[in-house]
This record gives C-alpha cells, structure tokens and sequence, in this order.
C-alpha cells in the first residue's frame, strides 16, 4: 500500500500553491507541518481527489489518482479542517448518509455506525440534531465520518481543534492504532500531536517540502542547541530580538527561557532535550531568514 | 441496486434538512393560504369574452372536482414555478457554505448521481407542497356543494400538469446551482425573466409552434374549456383564458365542465418536461466543479507579497540575524480616530462596494452615460429601470453579511451596534444608491421633473431601507432579492403608479424608508 506524488504543482490563479513537490507514503501517520498558507491544506485537497493538480502526478498503489479518482475515493477517509453539518439531521442519520454516498451496504453502515458512535463517544446524543452539539462534539461527527469506510488512506487536516485534552489524548491513542496499517496524513499546528503520534514529518513551507524525516532524525539536528537560563522580565524583549525564544515560563526568581541558539547564549544557560516545536520554529525561521 | 441507494439517502438527507427547519412551516402557511385564497375566490380562473372591452361577464365553470383542481393547478404553476424554484435552489450552495460537500467530493458519489439526488429532493419538496395544495381543492369542491367529489377528475390536473413542471422547476433550479455565477443574484434575476418568457410561451405562443412549449399548462385546458363554454351559450364569442387575482363587481356566467378527456399523449407531453429537466441535470454534471475550489473561486486569495512585507518590519531589521514573527497590521485607521461614526460608515461603503467585477463597473458607467447622453423620455421608460435593477447584487448584501460571512459574534458583540452599525450600514447604502443612481437625478433635475426628482429621493432612501430591513429579518439575501425583483417589475418597468418607487409616491417610500431600518 503506497501513495506517491511526483513533481506536484497547484496554482490558483496565477497564485502558486505548491511547487514540484515530491513524496512517497506507506503505512504509519506522516505528521504534516507548515505555518499558515504553507500549502499543506492544497496539498491534502490534492490527495483527497477535491482538487485537481496544475501538473505532476498522484498515484495510489500505482494508478493515477488524477486521471482515475475512482480508485482512491472508495478507500479513502477525509476531515478538513473547516467542515459543517446538517444542523437538523441528528448524527445517526448524517453517518447514514455518509456510509451511503461512500457507497457501503445497508447493513454494513449499521454496524459500522454503531462502533463509530462507541468509539467518538456519541452514542448517548446519536439521535439528537447535529444543530444543537458542542463544536468538539461536531468534530467527532467528522472523525467518525472520515472512518466510516475504514479507510486505507485517512487524511485528516487539524482533527483535534475543539476536543478536550480527554478526546484529544484519545483521538491520538485512535490515530496511533490506525497506523499501523495504513497510510494516515495528520496537519495540524498543534506540534505536540505531531510528537505523539506521528511516525514520519513532513515540513512545508511556501508550497516547497523542507524537510522529510523521521521525528527522531529531526530532533537528533537539533542537539546541543537548545537551551534554558533564567532572565529579568526586563531582558526579555531584547532576548526575543536576539534569540529564537521557543518558550517562557514565569518563575518566582524571573523568566525561564527557553531558545534555539547554535552557541550558549550566555554563561548561565544549560542545554536540554530538543523537542519538536524548536525544530519546527527554527526551519520556519530559517526559511524566513533566507528570504530576507 | 447501489446507486439506488445513494439516490435514496441522497435525496432524504436532504429533503429531511429543509423540512425540519422553521422556515419550511412559513411556507406551508404560505401555501395554505394560497389555497384559502383559490377557495374564497381572491385567485381565479375565467374565461373572457372575445371582446375583453364590451364590459360582457366572464365565463367561469361550475364548482366541480375538475374546474377546482384545475384551477388550483394553473396558480400553483404560476406561483410555484416561480417561489419554488427560490425556495429549492440552495441544495448545492449548502453543501458548498457548510463544507459537506468537500467531504462528499472525496467519495465515490458520482456527479450525475449526486445531482439527480438533489433533484430528487427539491422534487419532494416542491411535490409536497403540490399535495396540500391538492387537498385545498379538495376542500374547497367539499365547501362549495355545487357539485360531489371526483377524486379521478381533481387529481388528474396535479398528476399531469402540476408535478411535471415543478420537476423541471426542481432541475432548472439544480443546474443552475452547478453554474457558479448564476448561484447568487445573477442567478435569482436570470430565472425571474425565464420564468416570465416560459409564462409568456405558454399563455401565447405554446400551441402556435411546431413543438408545443407549455409546461405551465394552460393550453391543454384551453380548447377544451372553451368548447364547453361554447356549448352552453352558443351564441356568445368565448375569447382567451385568464388566470388572475378576483376583480370586483365582476359577472360570471357558469357553465358545465366535465373535465379534460385525459389521453396518454397529453399527460405524456407534460411529462416531456420532466425528462426534459432530467436532460438538463445529466447535462450540468458535464461542468458541475464537484466543490474543487480552485474551478468554483471559492478559495480565498492569499495575501499579496508587498502586503505580506507590509507586516514584517521586524524581518529587514534583523536581516541575517533571526526573524521575530511577524506584528499584526494595525486596524484603526485614523478616520475612526477623526470619528468613530465615519469610520464605520466608511468601513460599511467600502464592504458594500467592494467585490464588483470590472465589467460590472463598466456596464454601469455605461448606463449612467446612456441616461445623460439620450432623450428624456428613453431614459426614463427604457434606460432608468434597468439602472434601477443592475446594482441588485449590492443592495442584497445588506443586512445579512454578518450571518453570511459568520462575522455576527464579533460584531454585535461589539459596543453599541444597533445604534452605530446599522444606521451606518444603512447610511452607507443610501450614499452608494445615490452615488450608482446619479445619473437620476441629473435627468430629473435638467428636465425640471420635479415628481421623477421627488421619487428619486425617495427611491434612494427606501430601497436600501427595504434591503436592510429583508436581510436582517431573512438573515440572507434571497428574500429582498425576490421581493424587489417582482416590486421592480410591477412599479419601475411597468410603471404602475404608486407602485412605482422611482417616480412620484415619496409620500409613501420617504416614510417608508423612515420605519424599515429594523432596531
């Protein structure tokens, strides 16, 4: 089971979106990371057959996705990031409508259904009108949708905005799971989801890749060149301009700063463990430097 | 077997989401009172002397099932045909608005399957509203004991007239939901002015072409009706038949009419149309864009690169060192500084103006030039109606942009925004009014045509008034869109006086306009 993109392009408009961009996917949860307008929802529009490349190919298992969508739509599972309901039909009937235009049997969408329903945590609101949920709630509307036909290709795009850190910790543990046997594409600006699930990750940045690597590669580039110090209130802005500051947290004695720097930023800092938003700030920032 | 199946759940999805909102029962009320309005006589059908001048009575059947249930049949096509396809052609848009139909484009659901749903659905809706419509007329042949219930000869007209062109008024409305430019206003005035032409086939020219055009159905009645009529006053010259609102102090006299010979060549001819919409459907999936934004310009543009430099000062200030993320633009422009009233007027000008084409620009300058360059009389029978409907689609922004662009949380949480946002909203529609109608009130004025002045006046305070008012009782656009569509035909194009708002009653629009602006 693969999918690969070859030399992809999108332009709207005379816009580009995505530029030559190349990859080849197998099972595992690929960890999609980009700021905004990076191209990663174009990208994820491509695969999921919504929208058609300006040129390159995609190929699902071999076959061209552009020319044939049919051979990716039946095994495929989406949520995008800004999705809705029929605020008057109840959850029940919208997943019954789904598993029919997916193209699943009468008894199958039953089952299926019912399992989904366990597994988001809606069986008790199943037949209330999707108009009156919560907008966590909503999401997993759109989480069990995306695995009504339990798909071979999930891609989900921000799948935990509105869940609560409980549905979030079990969204992830559900994605993990999921990953083991088929291709599953998580964007999300949420780096810690990323860290905790994905086994692959992808940068994007102005419609270019940046980088592809495996979590612990990307973390391994990085060591030796994190560190913490604690500073004045004061000092801080003037670190900010100097340093990439990754984070801060007040403390009774001043600010425990944490920053990217390739050498000690001052005698007292102490180096520590890279985590994954310091690699993803510093190739953001390295690439906004570039182009300045 | 399949396809079925998506067909079914296609279409009751659907059909469910439009019949459970509040809405739909201000429809069935409106359709009950149609029929309360057929029954009392207020909508009527007759048949008119030859000589429609002589003062001679009218010539009306008895109430039998067969006149009743073809007469509530010829006003549910004229009503329906038109209010129908408006109430019906949101299936697509929805999905587009609420982002299902970007889950549904990564399903195997084809095109035309996914269309004929949705036809499907704005069939059901439409054919229930048929059904009460019919159970009126059956009330009503009750209520009149002129004659006992025939349920054959009552439901013949709504099985062989009246369904076949809602189907085709539920596919006109599908197809033209795939066209993107026909979705929104565009759409709503091109299907008015194809409602009035196929009224106008039917009543006048449906039998004398080759190929009958008469989906409203007026024409399989005609014949018939009139021979019967003939044969109860031989002596008297039977003219056309006329579908029209009760005129008082009118004469009928009353003939016997057993109803049509029904013949499955005419029921069959009707329900051409309905494979006719079919056609049409199957047609549009060949460029229905399957909600792809990039084919539908549903995405939004990315900011420019001078306005992305714009916002990052901090960048070339630290060139070669590190990058701060980059600071937000600043929102307060020095107007609201100056003061806050004008800014938000001035904001609320700029949102209503903006978002026009060039050409749509051009087309308007050019009517504005046209109404200055030609005689008066052109201008004010010809070029000032059509100068009156072009800025429709901006008028119908108004009052409704907050729900639609889903802005409402933000800005009627803000400080006081019935007293500052909506006189703005409304000031700003009256300024961009007077500002496309300019070339009004330099006729008006030039030619000393102080009514045509005074209406004008009035004109450009009442219409965004109304659109104001329609949008935020509506909370869209489709209701002023309607609702000035048919005004504008009646007063501005046909000018019908008092009816007309551009030329003399501000007696009654200045007030008007006054009391619309909701709070």
């Amino acid at each position: 089971m693969s999918i690969e993109t070859r030399n992809l392009s999108k332009a709207y408009k005379g816009v580009q979106a995505l530029t030559d961009f190349s990859m080849t996917l197998t099972p595992g949860i690929l960890g999609l990371l980009g700021p905004n307008g990076a191209g990663k929802s174009t990208l994820m529009r491509m695969l999921a057959t919504i929208t058609r490349p300006t040129a390159g190919t995609i190929l699902w298992n071999g076959r061209d996705v552009v020319k044939d969508p049919e051979a990716l739509r039946s095994v495929l599972g989406y949520l995008p990031q800004d999705f809705g309901v029929y605020p008057n039909l109840s959850a029940q009937e919208f997943l019954e409508y789904m598993a029919a235009i997916k193209g699943m049997s009468g008894a199958q969408a039953r089952r299926e259904i019912s399992d989904l329903l366990d597994l988001v945590n809606l069986r008790d609101a199943a037949r209330r009108p999707l108009g009156g949920y919560s907008g966590g709630m909503r999401q997993r509307v759109g989480i069990a949708q995306a695995l009504l036909n339990d798909p071979q290709l999930l891609i989900v795009d921000e799948p935990t905005v509105g869940l609560d850190p409980e549905e979030r910790v079990r969204f992830r543990n559900l994605l993990s799971d999921l990953g083991s046997e088929r291709i599953v594409i998580l964007s999300t600006h949420i780096v810690s989801d990323v860290e905790s699930t994905a086994t692959d990750i992808a940068i994007i940045h102005k419609g270019h890749l940046k980088a592809r690597a495996r979590p612990e590669q990307l973390l391994k580039q990085m060591d030796g060149s994190v560190w913490e110090w604690m500073a004045t209130s004061e000092e801080l802005p003037a670190l900010k301009k100097r340093f990439l500051v990754s984070g801060t947290i007040r403390r009774m004695d001043g600010v425990e700063v944490r920053a990217v720097s390739a050498e000690r930023p001052c005698p007292q800092a102490r180096p520590v463990t890279p985590n994954l938003e310091d690699v993803y700030l510093t190739m953001v920032a390295q690439r906004q430097g570039e182009q300045a | 077997m399949k396809t079925l199946r998506v067909l079914y759940h296609l279409a009751l999805a659907d059909f469910y989401e439009r019949t459970r909102r509040y809405g739909f029962l201000l429809v069935l009320a409106a359709i009950i009172y149609i029929g309360v309005l057929v029954n009392n006589g207020t909508l009527l059908m007759s048949l008119l002397p030859a000589d429609i001048t002589s003062g001679l009575p009218r010539y009306r059947g008895e109430f039998n099932s067969a006149w009743i249930g073809t007469m509530t049949v010829l006003w549910v096509n004229m009503l329906l045909g038109l209010f129908g396809f408006y109430l019906v052609n949101d299936c697509i848009t929805r999905d587009s608005r609420t982002g299902v139909g970007q889950i549904i484009a990564t399903t195997p659901v084809r095109r035309a399957a996914y269309l004929i749903g949705k036809w499907i659905s704005n069939c059901l809706v439409l054919g229930v509203l048929v059904l009460i419509l019919a159970a009126a007329a059956a009330i009503m042949v009750l209520l009149k004991r002129e004659a006992t219930l025939e349920p054959g000869a009552l439901l013949m007209p709504f099985l062989a007239v009246g369904l076949p062109y809602m189907a085709l008024t539920a596919a006109v409305a599908v197809v033209f939901e795939t066209v993107p430019w026909l979705r929104g206003a565009v759409g709503n005035v091109v299907y008015f002015f194809l409602w009035l032409a196929l009224l106008g086939f039917s009543v006048e020219l449906g039998q004398a072409l080759p190929i009958p055009i008469d989906p409203v159905g007026v024409n399989v009645f005609h014949a018939s009706l009139v021979e019967a009529a003939s044969a109860d006053f031989p002596n008297d010259a039977i003219g056309i038949m006329s579908v029209q609102g009760g005129v008082a102090g009118v004469q009928f006299k009353v003939f016997h009419w057993a109803g049509l010979a029904w013949t499955a060549g005419i029921v069959g001819q009707q329900w051409l149309w309905a494979l006719v919409g079919l056609g049409l459907i199957l047609l549009s999936a060949a460029w229905f864009a399957r909600f792809d934004p990039s084919r539908e310009g549903l995405r939004r543009a990315p900011a420019k690169p001078d306005e992305a430099q714009a916002s990052e000062p901090v960048q070339k200030r630290h060139k070669g060192t590190r990058i701060a993320l980059p600071s937000l633009s600043p929102l307060v422009s020095k107007l609201v500084q100056v003061n806050p009233f004008l800014g938000v007027l001035f904001a609320e000008l700029r949102m209503l103006l903006n978002g026009r084409r060039w050409w749509w620009w051009l087309v308007m300058a050019g009517l504005t030039v046209a109404i200055l360059a030609n005689p008066h009389s052109t201008a004010v029978q010809y070029l000032l109606p059509v100068a009156w409907l072009w800025p429709l689609a901006i008028w119908s922004k108004m009052g409704n942009r907050e729900r639609k662009n889903n802005t409402y949380q933000m800005v009627f949480s803000s400080a006081r925004p019935v007293l500052r946002q909506l006189p703005a909203a409304w000031l700003a529609g009256v300024l961009a009014t007077a500002l496309l109608e300019i070339g009004g009130v330099v006729v008006a004025r030039s030619s000393g045509d102080l009514p045509g002045l005074a209406g004008w006046v009035g004109a450009v305070l009442f219409v965004p008034a109304l659109a104001l008012a329609l949008g935020v009782f509506s909370s869209g656009s489709r209701l002023f869109e309607v609702v000035y569509l048919i005004w504008w035909y009646v007063g501005p194009f046909q000018q019908t006086p008092g009816i007309d708002f551009t030329r003399g009653a501000p007696h009654v629009y200045l007030p008007a306009a006054a009391r619309l602006p909701p709070s």
